[in-house]
């Protein structure tokens, strides 16, 4: 590491990350990515969730070791081993889930970890505080707990932080994607001062109306890999989505997009609304319904509401408006009952499904252990356990030692086909599946779309919540596309990626701008 | 099937954490008392004499196994489930309050409605603790480590207050109850030694315990809620409902042990009752692993502890509560032996090798 | 009847120091996100090693001073397991609590034969202020103790001022409240907690200390008797707040007081009653007024960074 970073970097014009290259297991989050960011801009870093953006940043800013590649300020390379390092070094990161201590005051934030003397005066430090949050321009009482503020001002409180600290760049990760309306114009005000002091600003987003409001240079990332860096004055919507969406490959299987409105609906959601505790991303008023025979899907970044709309439906949340009614059951989601006719896979396979370190026929067991198949008298059957198990593991091709192995020691693709086999195990009348293949392999990936396939084969429903546009387009018969909590518009495979790309931004249409 | 042999593989690594630790906290013990000058092995060997020397001191030490049992199955089916249960101590000491109350004030009632009040009465005061404990925690996010501490200090009092008022003696000499008649006794075991019949009560609950939590669906599902209780929700399973009835379970355990101390050991109750059994217990379910059949053996470590302990005072002059050192030092053993900071020592340890 | 108000407040005061030093030190581990329910273990060391160190030296400062350090090196153990190891805070407690009983007990034993009940130790005597001394009814009650408690009436403030006027207790009360962010700021979690303990655990031995050469002049089994679980109900009771810990403690022990003078009144309330509240009340206040009285966040949770 360099001597005296601070006076070797103070004033630093331009970041260059070369050929940065990251895996996490077996799969590659970035493939040699380069960026340059110079101080004056405000560049938007734009791609699709999991396109490598924030592994991008946290391998900025000391967060992440990159497996390769190299990072220069002004032409001189840097190591930088930690936040410390980073902070040091003048970058600063307003992360989505900020690092503030709620119980201490605004001023006790901003100076934690720089406070020069052993004592301090409250008053004091407070005015210290007011004062430089007054010369920076921004509106905010030094003296508030945090604990009172709006997710607005505590954002605000992150980016005093990144000044306090002397930031000469600071990185945004997806900064409106908690803010009301109002509070991103305040921000996008923020950030053009910022801009203006000479400030080098990254702004990672997936919505296009702000990199086109926000940013002067944009770079598209796509599957861990560069795809194009452009001014903003040469770029448009339409441009922009199908750069990050890319060419969506033709479906898989012959997707058979028969009418399917005649067959029974199964389920039934009307004018359904959900609070999320004090976040502002809610579920507005969504209305569909799911009819046997399909695969309907929901397509959406993170953070579209998509988790609370699939949780509600499951009945793991209370929803604020709305109803739900499944057709054959009219009873509460939660009973165990209820489970048997509708297959789950929930979103994180070890934390909202799995028991890591149970054996794989106990977990398979979580959602049915009331059922009589697997009792005699009373008593959970292990034989029965076992063999329950020992077919589903055969059926879903699952590679593992057997029934008795600890779930954690199988690959996550193994995982997540016992988590398919286990919602699909008892012949359910419908599935509500999130992001079924997250983190699997490619030939897992085709194992569990063939599952889903086979499931609207035999006239069942699927109601498939997934990130990832390639999945929705080659397995679903329509599909609703999600934005901020509310329906965009509804699309089939027929739909331009180009359309649902600005859906997926919060485009209405292509026709403005 | 497995071949016996690797079953036994299993076992021995499985008790292998639990048997170094008694290990390591005997070699600690035996190093103070080597420090005050003594030579170990005299007192190992005067603390097995203690425990094993004859029949009566062997049912002595399974004497001091009985109210261990009751706690350490109490605090293991808390801990399974995820709840930090410190109250065993005063459900252990509701449990002998309740059984002094009718040993002593409702003996003359016919003999079969007798024992099922009785028996539904003493179940019912731990269970409550531990209700209100669970209650606390799921409706008013109350830590239950705090709760049961303070429900403990409340049981005591209040125990406190029953063997200086309503339940003293009819002869008012002492701070302690009548003795409890004969129909509440339990019967004698073992002629010309104080084994009563309370170790095959607490022997076969370890077993009941041990078929609920790994045989019966409803275990099964407190295991799952102890390891991961946002999957549990996920999968359907009414989480709180489920942690309230392992509270009220658990409590009525630790209360029927205090009823089986009172009705079978000393016939009557007074303040110090329980010399820290609630305590005890989570040493003893840590040592068994928290497993019901485990922690049997145990328990009866800590019973011949106990009882080798007395001999240690009788015949050297050292105190008894070295046993109390022993079974500390056990617990901070195991709880290291458990640490991810040890596991990751010992993996880089045996990878270098 | 401003005598008996007056002894009660004296003797009330006097039973209230040992609840108010741990319940300070307590506040401190517990700010830095350190749930330790080992008070009880550390008092009991420390009263013990103060009683010997007293007697062997015929000085009570020694002793203080002795009692404080057994109770460093046992919170040090308690750091070493919870901080360090990141063992489970409850269980370790739980397990230096019963360690503490018996060590203490085989030492008492082994050093002071099979009694031990006729130890004398040298004690801190009361030792009146002048002037204040004078002040009506309070006077008599505040200043007419020992150096120990004038020592924990100092401690009051002074650990308001470390928690709420310092770096240190800035950074303490951050890492209670939210590790992740602490350690993004680049302050060091673990060593910081470490300090907490260390700093907690030398107001038990104080406490400690208390009750063997202040207040009891010999050691007894067991002899903190379940006050270092009070404490813990103090500093819940009291919202981790210094001044109403002092409040809450003198309370407590004003309660105890009461129950002294009913016997010596040879009046038949159940006293136990009394000796009840402070629990009973406790979880009233946890229960009902969580929202107004913030615990740390951070309570009871190991930090390890992620990744």
């Amino acid at each position: 590491m360099m001597v005296d970073k601070r006076h070797a970097f103070s004033g630093v014009r331009e970041i260059r990350l070369q050929g940065i290259q990251k895996h996490f297991g077996p799969i590659s989050a970035l493939a040699g990515v380069d960026l340059t960011l110079k101080a004056g801009e405000v560049q938007a870093l734009l791609g699709e969730n999991g396109a490598g953006k924030s592994t991008l940043m946290k391998i900025l800013f000391g967060l992440y070791r990159p497996d390769a590649g190299a990072i220069y300020f002004d032409h001189q390379p840097a190591k930088i081993n930690s936040s410390a390092d980073a902070m040091q070094l003048g970058l600063g990161f307003v992360q989505q889930h900020f690092s503030l201590v709620e119980g201490l005051t605004v001023a006790e934030n901003i100076v934690l970890g720089k406070l020069p003397s052993r004592f301090y005066e409250p008053r004091s430090l407070q005015q210290q505080v007011q004062n430089f949050i007054n010369t920076n321009g921004f509106a905010l009482d030094a003296a508030a707990p945090v604990r009172e503020l709006s997710v607005g001002e505590r954002q605000r409180v992150e980016i005093i932080k990144a000044l306090y600290r002397q930031a000469n760049f600071i990185i945004f990760d997806e900064p409106t994607s908690v803010l009301a309306p109002l509070e991103v114009e305040t921000l996008f005000a923020t950030i053009r001062q910022l801009q203006a002091n000479g400030k080098g600003i990254i702004f990672i987003t997936h919505k296009l109306d702000e990199v086109l409001q926000i940013s002067n240079r944009i770079t598209i990332l796509r599957g861990g890999k560069n795809v194009a860096t452009l001014e903003t004055s040469a770029a448009t919507a339409e441009n922009l989505a199908r750069l990050m969406i890319g060419e969506i490959a033709p479906p898989i299987a012959a997707v058979n997009h028969a009418n399917k409105s005649k067959s029974a609906v199964v389920l039934q959601v009307a004018n359904l609304q959900v609070r999320h505790e004090r976040r502002h991303v809610t579920v507005h008023d969504i209305s569909f319904e799911l009819h046997a025979g399909e695969i309907l899907g929901v397509a959406g970044v993170d953070g579209s509401g998509q988790r609370e709309l699939a949780e509600t439906i499951m009945g793991l949340r209370a929803p604020n408006a709305g109803t739900i009614v499944w057709n054959f059951h009219r009873d509460k989601a939660q009973s165990r009952l209820h489970r048997q006719r509708i297959g789950f896979v929930p979103p994180d396979r070890l934390t909202d499904a799995f028991v890591p370190e149970f054996s794989v026929a106990e977990n398979l067991l979580l959602e049915s252990s009331d059922n009589a198949q697997f009792r005699r008298a009373g008593f959970l059957a292990a034989a029965k356990v076992k063999r329950h198990a020992e077919k589903l593991i055969e059926d879903f091709n699952v590679v593992c030692k057997g029934p008795q192995q600890k779930l954690r020691e199988l690959s996550g693709g193994n995982q997540q086909k016992l988590l398919l086999g286990r919602a699909l195990g008892a012949n359910p009348t419908a599935l509500v599946a999130m992001n079924p293949t997250w983190g699997v392999d490619v030939a897992a990936t085709a194992a569990i779309h063939q599952r889903l396939f086979d499931l609207r084969q035999r006239g069942g429903a699927v109601l498939l919540f997934s990130t990832d546009l390639d999945e929705i387009y080659a397995l679903c018969d329509r599909f609703l596309v999600l934005h901020a909590g509310r329906v965009m518009g509804w699309a089939t495979a027929a739909t331009s990626t180009t359309q649902v790309g600005l859906w997926m931004t919060g485009r209405m249409s292509a026709t403005t701008d | 099937m497995r071949r016996p042999t690797e079953i036994l593989r299993q076992m021995a690594l499985w008790f292998l954490p639990a048997m170094l630790a008694f290990v390591s906290a005997s070699g600690f013990g035996a190093l103070l008392v080597s420090g005050f000058g003594y030579s170990p092995l005299l007192v190992f060997s005067t603390l097995w004499e203690g425990a094993f020397g004859d029949a009566y001191r062997f049912s002595e030490t399974l004497l001091k196994t009985v109210p261990l049992v009751f706690t350490g199955l109490a605090v293991a089916l808390s801990f399974r489930t995820g709840i930090w249960n410190i109250g065993a101590e005063g459900q252990f000491l509701a449990g002998a309050l309740i059984v002094t109350v009718f040993g002593v004030k409702a003996a003359n009632l016919f003999a079969p409605i007798f024992f099922l009040l009785t028996t539904i009465d003493i179940f019912l005061s731990g269970a409550l603790l531990g209700i209100l404990a669970g209650w606390l925690r799921e409706k008013h996010g109350v830590s239950e480590v705090i709760s049961t501490i303070m429900l403990n200090m409340i049981v005591l009092q209040f125990l406190g207050y029953a063997v200086h008022g309503p339940l003293q003696e009819a002869a008012r000499t002492y701070p302690q109850s009548d003795r409890l008649a004969e129909v509440a006794r339990l019967s004698q075991l073992w002629p010309g030694t104080r084994l009563h019949s309370g170790v095959i009560i607490a022997v076969l609950l370890a077993i009941v315990l041990w078929l609920v939590l790994f045989r019966l669906p409803f275990g099964f599902r407190l295991r799952v809620i102890g390891q991961n209780p946002h999957a549990a929700r996920f999968a359907g399973i009414n989480v709180s409902r489920h942690i309230i009835a392992a509270f009220a379970l658990s409590g009525g355990l630790a209360a029927i042990g205090g009823a089986i101390e009172v009705a079978g050991v000393t016939g009557r109750l007074y303040e110090n009752i329980s010399p820290g059994y609630g305590f005890t217990g989570i040493a003893v379910a840590m040592l068994g692993r928290l497993h019901p059949l485990g922690l049997l053996p145990a328990a009866f470590l800590f019973g011949a502890l106990e009882s080798g302990a007395r001999a240690l005072q009788r015949n050297l002059g050292l105190s008894s509560v070295l046993a109390e050192v022993i079974q500390g030092m056990t617990i901070l053993f195991v709880v290291l032996f458990e640490t991810r900071w040890f596991r990751e020592l010992l993996n880089k340890r045996l990878n270098v090798k | 009847m401003m005598e008996i108000f007056t002894s009660l407040l004296t003797s009330g005061i006097s039973l209230a120091t040992p609840l108010l030093l741990a319940a300070l030190g307590e506040i401190i581990i517990e700010k830095s996100g350190i749930i330790n329910i080992a008070l009880e273990g550390m008092m009991l060391v420390a009263a013990f090693f103060a009683m010997y160190v007293a007697l062997i030296s015929g000085s009570p400062i020694l002793g203080l001073v002795a009692g404080v350090f057994s109770a460093l090196l046992s919170a040090a153990i308690f750091a070493l397991f919870c901080v360090g190891a990141q063992a489970d805070q409850i269980i370790t407690g739980a397990g230096l609590n019963i360690f503490a009983l018996g060590l203490t007990g085989v030492l008492l034993r082994r050093i002071f034969g099979l009694t031990g009940a006729t130890i004398t130790a040298p004690t801190f005597t009361i030792l009146p202020v002048p002037f204040l001394q004078k002040l009506p009814i309070i006077g008599p009650a505040l200043f007419t103790q020992n150096a120990l408690v004038y020592l924990a009436l100092l401690l009051i403030p002074i650990t308001w001022l470390l928690l709420t006027r310092t770096r240190l207790g800035l950074h303490l009360r951050a890492v209670g409240e939210n590790p992740a962010a602490v350690d993004a700021a680049g302050l060091p979690v673990q060593r910081l907690r470490f300090a907490a303990v260390l700093i907690g655990g030398s107001y038990c031995g104080l406490a400690g200390a208390y009750l063997s050469i202040a207040q009891a002049n010999t050691f007894i089994e067991g002899m903190t008797a379940g006050r270092g679980f009070i404490a813990l109900a103090i500093v819940i009771f009291a919202g981790w707040r210094p001044f109403a810990a002092a409040a809450v403690a003198l309370l407590f022990g004003v309660a105890s007081a009461l129950q002294f003078q009913f016997q010596a009144f040879g009046l038949k309330v159940p006293y136990q009653f009394f000796l009840m509240l402070p629990y009973i009340l406790t979880i009233v206040v946890a229960a009902f007024f969580r929202h107004r009285i913030q615990a740390p966040a951070a309570m009871a949770k190991s930090y390890f960074r992620e990744g």
